[in-house]
């Protein structure tokens, strides 16, 4: 009896958490900033600076939740960034297009590579990162590329939100009622039972990282829209952001059953939030880094230890 | 029962309290390099004097030594890729002394070289309330962005660094009342300069570390390295735009470009020095070659005064430091509504050159522990402290930074 009811305290913690850090953030952030961090105009710019992370964390839902991670994400977004810059110039949709493709084609061969050949997913995509950003030092010569003037039209932020909303809600209704995010949460919460079940794994796994792809592709594309040129370090770090704003969000590290899509758009809240506000309170980069490092550390350490506890209570019962 | 929920409920507020005040600590937080050249020692001194007593004369001005309060309501902002390495920390902190000078508070953030950062940071600092950003444009093709983001806002804006030769993004940035000008070097002359160096230490076939393609900057420095090749009779064996980024890397390039091109006699930096440079004085040290190969460098780094008493390097261009410090008098003036001129401006800032450990110590001195310009110093060119400077007289400070100059006005020669 006692322990059922910690289970359910436990379970609530867990569910409410990101609700509360993204409350805490927001309002510990207006109280320290004097409501700056509340400007119309500046919660637009967190919008705008959210933007591409929002896209590709809700693909990431995905695939953490198949307990599968794909470190060639930034790399993609860089690639795909670079080759619509390049395209940008003949023609806009085509640059689109390019950008979505090469997206695709990554995903395609991060895809096969762990879910058919069964390549260990963080070694693949790791060593496509290398060969990715390879490809985009001798693309950008060492240095940038710039995108086609009429491109900045693009840059408005009604053409944001649709996209962010159409994507955000397409893939949250995938993600939560269609049979294929019910497979992912199952093949993450165990495979083998997965396999037993005759859930096709493979072909969950390279859907999935061709939805990575894809949203890597559009990310790149927004990406620099808003900056004005692709670099050879475009997409630094995304992989790492996308991580740091699910585990924010409650996403569970080893996927599964408890893979909610609301991490996504929670956690990268959360990390916007952050970014922006500490700015706005002046803080050095290098405290930012000390913040956002112990905050993840304390985040993790915390949802970890409950989950397991959850989880153990769940096998004593 | 109600004691539990009491305790989920603590449990709750200490997490939230503990994000919080995570959130809410830390706050912010430089070594470096060598010497001199340059004639126009007392100019600065003579510009400042003359200002001053030209100031002390008039009826109300306010010619005061001492700088203004630190409660300001000028903000400006500053994004750059670091606040503390050899080359980014004077930058900063001569900016941040002519800020304490004037009166203005300067908010920094950095950008790791990254444009989607450096955009970031400009909306932030705005957003933070700088009435005037500055940064160093990583691409041509970022600057309409950045000028179109601080005219939405209308705040001024302004390019350390950055020389505005591209046709387009000088006609976009002198399109907008808001631009108030770049501070740039002349990238032929130091790349001349440091393959000079390396031609007067005997070297003619030469591996080159450069900056990646794509910014001005690597046009003029390419330029000045060709110009150096055909006077001197010099040549480019080999080039490195790509293992720049770690010592490590460097290292390992100038083993791979010693065993390919055994004629190579020479190597210098003409970028990413804080970098390269450790690596390549090490790499030639572990293969022996120290006395054959010869490096300089164009940007200044830690531990140039060593390196030259080793006789590891023969010449380092850089010093160029105060191009942030002159945006922020233009910026500061004209926010306190006493510019200095009104239309955007492009002025040139002076290197350095070191060719000896004792030009390495005297920078070290001079214009690094110590800054080449004192609080007070800033504070006389403030309109609004020192009614009579003027634009001329600023031109005429930055036309005479040197190593004597600083040395000269501070009374150490």
């Amino acid at each position: 009896m006692k322990s059922k009811s910690n289970k359910k305290g436990m379970e609530l913690f867990i569910n409410l958490f990101p609700f509360i850090s993204l409350l805490v953030v927001f309002i510990g952030f207006a109280l320290l900033s004097g409501g700056r961090t509340l400007d119309i105009n500046n919660s637009r710019k967190i919008f705008e600076q959210s933007f591409s992370l929002l896209i590709v964390a809700g693909a990431a839902v995905f695939l953490l939740s198949l307990n599968c991670l794909d470190m060639s994400v930034g790399a993609a977004v860089g690639m795909a960034g670079a080759v619509a810059a390049l395209v940008s110039k003949q023609s806009i949709p085509l640059a689109f297009l390019a950008a979505l493709l090469i997206g695709l084609l990554i995903g395609l061969i991060n895809g096969v590579l762990h879910g058919v050949l069964g390549i260990n997913a963080m070694i693949a995509t790791l060593a496509m990162s290398f060969i990715l950003r390879g490809i985009l030092l001798i693309v950008c010569k060492s240095g940038t590329l710039g995108i086609a003037v009429k491109m900045y039209d693009l840059d408005h932020i009604g053409l944001k939100v649709a996209v962010c909303l159409i994507l955000l809600v397409v893939a949250w209704l995938f993600f939560q009622f269609h049979s294929y995010g019910k497979k992912c949460r199952a093949v993450g919460a165990g495979e083998t039972a997965a396999v037993q079940s005759g859930i096709p794994i493979a072909l969950i796994k390279v859907i999935s990282y061709l939805l990575m792809g894809a949203a890597a592709g559009i990310a790149g594309f927004f990406t620099v829209i808003r900056t004005g040129a692709a670099m050879y370090n475009t997409g630094n770090m995304v992989e790492f952001d996308i991580l740091i704003a699910l585990i924010l969000g409650g996403m569970p590290i080893n996927g599964g059953a408890d893979s909610k899509f609301r991490s996504a758009v929670i956690g990268v809240l959360i990390l916007g939030i952050l970014n922006n506000g500490m700015v706005l309170l002046g803080l050095d980069t290098y405290p930012q880094l000390i913040t956002k490092g112990i905050i993840f550390i304390l985040v993790l350490a915390l949802t970890f230890t409950i989950r397991n506890k959850i989880n153990s209570s769940k096998k004593v019962a | 029962m109600k004691r539990k929920s009491v305790k989920r409920l603590m449990t709750l507020l200490v997490t939230a309290s503990m994000l919080i005040g995570v959130v809410g600590c830390g706050s912010a937080g430089g070594s470096s390099g060598g010497g001199s050249t340059s004639d126009a020692q007392s100019e600065t001194k003579e510009a400042v004097e003359e200002t001053s007593q030209a100031a002390e004369a008039g009826n109300d001005v306010e010619a005061s030594e001492e700088a203004p309060a630190a409660e300001s309501d000028i903000k400006l902002g500053l994004t750059i890729y670091s606040t503390t390495d050899a080359t980014a920390g004077p930058v900063v902190r001569n900016m941040q002394t002519a800020c304490d000078g004037m009166g203005a508070e300067l908010v920094i953030a950095t950008d790791d070289q990254n444009l989607e950062k450096e955009i970031t940071n400009i909306e932030n600092l705005i957003s933070n309330g700088c009435q005037a950003v500055f940064c160093l444009p990583y691409s041509d093709d970022s600057i309409p962005r950045i000028a179109k983001i601080c005219e939405d806002a209308g705040v001024y804006f302004g390019f350390y660094w950055y020389d505005l030769s591209n046709e387009e993004t000088h006609d976009v940035c002198y399109a907008s009342e808001y631009f108030l000008g770049n501070i740039y070097e002349d990238d032929v002359w130091s790349a001349y300069t440091a393959m000079k160096t390396l031609n007067e230490a005997g070297a003619s076939h030469i591996g080159m570390f450069g900056l990646p393609t794509g910014r001005t900057t690597t046009t003029k420095r390419d330029t000045g390295i060709a110009q150096a090749c055909e006077e001197f009779g010099m040549e480019i064996l080999v080039e490195d735009r790509v293992n720049t980024n770690t010592s490590d890397d460097a290292a390992s390039s100038v083993e791979s470009m010693v065993s390919a091109y055994p004629d190579l006699d020479g190597i210098v930096i003409a970028g990413m020095t804080q970098t390269c440079l450790p690596g390549v004085i090490q790499s030639l040290q572990n293969l022996g070659m120290t006395d054959k190969v010869k490096v300089s460098c164009i940007d200044f780094n830690e531990n140039q005064t060593e390196y030259f008493e080793k006789n590891s390097v023969s010449g380092v261009i850089g010093g160029h430091f105060t191009g942030g410090a002159w945006l922020a008098v233009l910026a500061i003036n004209k926010l306190q509504g006493t510019p200095l001129i009104e239309e955007a401006v492009s002025i040139k800032d002076e290197f350095l050159v070191l060719q000896s450990a004792d030009d390495a110590k005297n920078y070290d001195a001079h214009l690094y522990d110590e800054l080449p310009y004192t609080a007070e110093e800033y504070a006389q060119m403030s309109k609004k402290i020192n009614e009579a400077f003027t634009y001329d007289d600023l031109l005429k400070i930055v036309g005479a930074y040197s190593i004597e100059d600083v040395m000269t006005r501070h009374g150490a020669q």
